[in-house]
């Protein structure tokens, strides 16, 4: 009996125990954070005419024959290995200097170029273009880049000198 | 000593009224007795309040056209704006925004600084002015503990200011 009633005794205890631990609050204070703030400020581009890009002389075989490509790479290579097609004289790539903000990617578009000969015919050709140029510490120099060429002539191509202009855009 | 009589009778006087209203039935409200109406609204809430910043405020490219004072504007509704010598301000720029979590339908405060400071490696300095949001003015949480909102302001540059920048916006929020 004394057993029993020192166990009663005991969970009285702890009842009051219980009771008398203060409740479990919910972290309900404020909160907070931060957000991040950005912007890049930077000067305008300017693009500038360097040399023109130039192809040289090409001669057309005779007989019926389609598909020879005359190129000049954007790192000055020079390719004109149909049989069908003769090439002579000095090539060079289109150049052109860009200048803004230091350490900036500046992207560039060049779409292809609708050549035109003295009548009227006209030859497309397509633009190798390095996509993007980084100024680095260019400064007020600016940096230089190049922009190659290929052309698709057939046997029955008009002979004639061809020229065109280049729309070149470039953009941070 | 002496003591004045007519105090001694305001003291008198004062005691009597005290038995007296302890004797009788206590009229006056206990208002810590009862329950006030308004404890279902402004009980203590059960859950954390928190924020969580879903995107920065970028204002992307901003290109100057020459030197001198100029602004950009990103509003909280996403709308933009240059003025002086900024001309044109990046296809990419957006308004920053958060989320505040915690017990649905409650009402919050949401707090933020006017104007915040930008910082460049180089250590050029700018301004964003006007720092607000499109929080309503007695913004709450919704049914599901939840409210989003935007933030945008008006960055201020001065002088040759080409260069990276980047600063923090500390919005604190709490249950009212």
């Amino acid at each position: 009996m004394s057993k029993f009633l020192s166990m009663t005794s005991l969970a009285a205890a702890a009842a009051v125990a219980f009771a008398a631990a203060p409740a479990q609050a919910a972290p309900v204070g404020p909160s907070d954070r931060n957000a991040t703030a950005t912007a890049r400020i930077v000067k305008p581009l300017t693009l500038n005419w360097v040399q023109d890009l130039n192809l040289g002389t090409v001669l057309l075989n005779n007989g019926t024959w389609s598909g020879a490509v005359v190129e000049i790479t954007r790192g000055g290579t020079f390719n004109c290995t149909n049989t069908n097609v003769v090439c002579s004289g000095a090539t060079q790539t289109a150049r052109y200097r860009v200048t803004g903000t230091n350490n900036q990617r500046v992207f560039i578009t060049a779409p292809s170029v609708v050549l035109t000969n003295p009548t009227g015919q006209t030859l497309t050709m397509a633009v190798d273009n390095p996509g993007f140029v980084d100024l680095g510490n260019s400064g007020a120099s600016g940096t230089e880049f190049a922009l190659g060429g290929s052309i698709t002539v057939n046997s029955s191509t008009v002979d004639g000198v061809y020229t065109g202009n280049f729309n070149v855009t470039v953009d941070y | 000593m002496v003591v004045p009589r007519a105090s001694v009778h305001i003291g008198l006087a004062a005691l009597a009224l005290a038995a007296a209203s302890g004797v009788g039935p206590a009229l006056a409200q206990c208002r810590l007795c009862t329950t006030p109406e308004s404890d279902a609204v402004e009980r203590e809430p059960t859950a954390a309040i928190a924020i969580e910043v879903d995107a920065a405020l970028d204002f992307d490219r901003l290109v100057l056209l020459a030197l001198g004072a100029g602004s950009a504007t990103l509003r909280p509704d996403g709308s933009k704006a240059v003025a002086g010598t900024v001309g044109v301000i990046g296809g990419r720029a957006m308004v920053g925004q958060a989320r505040v979590r915690g017990e649905p339908n409650r009402a919050v405060r949401v707090d933020m600084p006017r104007r915040i400071e930008l910082h460049s490696l180089s250590g050029g300095r700018i301004v964003i002015e006007d720092l607000a949001s499109d929080l309503p003015p007695n913004p709450r949480l919704d049914s599901t503990g939840s409210l989003q909102f935007r933030f945008g302001g008006r960055l201020e540059i001065g002088g040759d200011a080409e260069g990276e920048y980047r600063g923090g916006v500390p919005i604190t929020v709490e249950y009212l």
